[in-house]
């Protein structure tokens, strides 16, 4: 079933974040935000990435945080996708020549 | 040609039922209770051959929406061992036309232990709706997470894997923000699709692994996701009330594992990883979530289905979450990257059908540890009998030495089903061993009940040098301490036996057995 919902998320940005120190690393994590990597940038101070919204760009920076913005966050190539005839064809012909195989 | 991209929700649903009309025989499609929460039905796909009782493994993939690969994993997976065990060809994993460069084979006889040895479900899809969304918007919505619950405030949906209850009330590592990408409803369970897999785990007792399989990272992540482990502190647990609100980052709170099952869960972790790099030498980290992962993580499938056995009289279930595929080292130029390729939740289709190869083989393993390798050796006396030794084992879990050979069996499981595998007459000689060390357990009823004998020590003692003989230094020492507590009961009977073993203090312990308890929810 098709969900007709319009698209409603604010956008969100790729960004860098700056923690000094772990206190401020465990500040950045318990916010809920997206994070996908962190990084000791050099003793003792953290680099996290993540995936986030303006709002909590706005916060990250009220509270003090360094927080490089690199851009919207879009795909720009699409998904590769297939149909259930083309899956279910391909495999059972690379299943075949297994058992042609053997 | 291998298929080339990602399948819909539908062509998942399809895909099973494909899968349940080729192998009907040893295939039944089943239907979860509740449909998502856009009304889409959910199907999971069950594998055994045979009717004896067994132990079970649960796979789910798909909880997060945009990780894309791990249902299209899953499926694939399950129509290779079907195909495997159908046309008794061993079960093969490379990336190249070859595998001269790195492979995994898995012989016919361990796929037929795979179907013949475990109760596999399968549920590949646990969030359809949010794939639903993620590829008919992808340009925008690649990397949506959640379901598709209208939280009713203008925000969408909530992290399945942070739906489960273990530490939910307090709300760390998760969010209480309807528009957060981490929020965790506004109750535990509150989502039909995390419902449908307590449901398994309640409706299957004999299920006593489960592998949630997540992207991205390379990981193989065991329990406990919210807070370090400690092994000495039992009372620092996520049961007691007087750690209530002081569980949360930078507290010192650590919580307890008993150290024989983490060292389980490391020595199964690593036997996942290897199987996993045999086939193209990715190296999978295995370890829990704090340390491995950028973020701890609370409230997720593994970390509830573990849970259960602390909490109810539920059988332990051995849970891990696999991160599949790399942290996003596609594209080194990190402004010039596309973001969907940048990160490792929908690769280019290419890569995925590796990500699934290397991964399947990890799957694998992991299944083929939860094989129990009693009632492998056992198979040739019958069910009825193994139930009366379980029903043994059972009672003999509430004395602390029986619970350390349990624990010990349990630990070297993976290692001893290897030995006994891999010689044929050695396992002919334990199923023998078995099948009269049986005959003392029922027959201790009788009113002249038979005592553990002589003979029958020396022969367990005979089998267990020949097991030494092949064993690692661990397993050797776990059985030569085992054969100390053996001949301490040597001319009683099975009775006395336990009441030998038993000591003050003994019998409030959970059983490794079902019943009907569970986790508070």
């Amino acid at each position: 079933m098709r969900d007709e919902t319009p698209p409603s998320r604010p956008n969100r940005y790729l960004v860098r974040i700056a923690a000094r120190d772990e206190e401020a690393l465990r500040t950045v994590l318990k916010r809920g935000l997206d994070i996908t990597s962190v990084e000791e940038a050099h003793a003792g101070a953290f680099r996290v990435r993540g995936i986030v919204t303006l709002e909590a760009i706005a916060q990250l920076a009220d509270d003090g945080f360094e927080v490089l913005v690199n851009g919207p966050v879009r795909a720009s190539s699409p998904v590769e996708t297939t149909t259930f005839e083309e899956w279910s064809a391909a495999m059972m012909a690379d299943l075949e020549a297994q058992l042609r195989e053997r | 040609m291998p298929p080339a991209g990602y399948l819909s929700s539908a062509g998942i649903e399809l895909v099973i039922e494909f899968i349940n009309a080729l192998f009907p025989e040893f295939t039944d499609r089943f239907e979860l209770p509740e449909p998502s929460v856009k009304g889409e039905k959910i199907h999971g796909l069950r594998m055994r051959s045979g009717s004896d009782p067994r132990n079970g493994v649960l796979l789910i993939g798909g909880a997060h929406a945009r990780e894309l690969i791990n249902p299209d994993l899953l499926v694939y997976l399950a129509l290779r061992i079907g195909w495997s065990y159908k046309n008794n060809l061993e079960l093969r994993f490379q990336v190249g036309p070859s595998d001269w460069l790195g492979g995994k084979r898995y012989t016919e006889r361990e796929v037929e232990v795979l179907l013949e040895g475990l109760d596999i479900f399968i549920i590949p899809n646990v969030n359809p709706d949010g794939r639903t969304w993620v590829l008919d918007n992808y340009m925008t919505e690649w990397d949506w997470r959640k379901n598709r619950r209208d939280n009713q405030d203008g925000t969408f949906g909530v992290d399945l894997n942070r739906n489960y209850d273990v530490v939910f009330a307090e709300d760390i590592w998760s969010s209480d923000d309807p528009g957060s990408d981490l929020y965790h409803g506004p109750e535990p369970y509150s989502e039909p699709e995390t419902r449908n897999v307590r449901w398994v785990l309640r409706q299957f007792p004999n299920i006593v692994g489960l592998l949630d399989v997540h992207s991205y990272w390379e990981a193989v992540l065991h329990p406990w996701g919210h807070a370090y482990n400690q092994t000495t502190d039992e009372t620092m647990n996520f049961r007691n009330p007087a750690w209530d609100g002081r569980r949360g980052p930078g507290g010192g709170y650590r919580e307890y594992i008993p150290e024989i099952d983490l060292q389980t869960y490391v020595d199964r972790g690593q036997k996942v990883r290897g199987g996993i790099a045999a086939v193209r030498f990715h190296q999978y980290q295995v370890g829990q979530p704090p340390g491995t992962l950028p973020t701890p993580t609370a409230d997720t499938a593994r970390d509830y289905a573990y849970s259960r056995f602390f909490v109810g009289r539920n059988t332990k279930i051995w849970a891990y979450t696999i991160e599949t595929n790399q942290k996003g080292d596609f594209c080194p130029d990190d402004d010039d990257c596309p973001d969907n390729l940048r990160y490792g939740y929908s690769p280019r289709y290419s890569d995925a059908r590796d990500v699934m190869e290397e991964v399947s083989s990890g799957l694998v393993r992991f299944m083929l540890s939860m094989v129990c390798v009693v009632r492998e050796v056992g198979r040739g006396i019958g069910p009825g009998i193994l139930g009366e030794l379980a029903d043994f084992r059972d009672v003999m879990l509430r004395s602390r030495r029986g619970r350390g050979w349990a624990d010990l069996l349990e630990r070297h499981n993976d290692e001893l089903l290897g030995i006994v595998m891999g010689h044929p007459a050695l396992r002919k000689e334990a199923e023998a061993i078995l099948g009269d060390a049986a005959k003392v357990v029922i027959d201790g009823r009788r009113a002249r009940p038979p005592v553990i004998s002589a003979r029958l020590s020396e022969r367990i003692d005979g089998l267990a040098d020949r097991v030494e003989r092949r064993a690692s230094e661990e397993l050797r020492t776990a059985i030569q301490g085992l054969r100390r507590d053996l001949q301490s009961v040597v001319g009683m009977t099975a009775r006395e036996a336990i009441g030998e073993l038993l000591e003050p203090g003994d019998g409030s312990y959970p059983s490794t057995t079902n019943s009907d308890g569970d986790t508070a929810d």
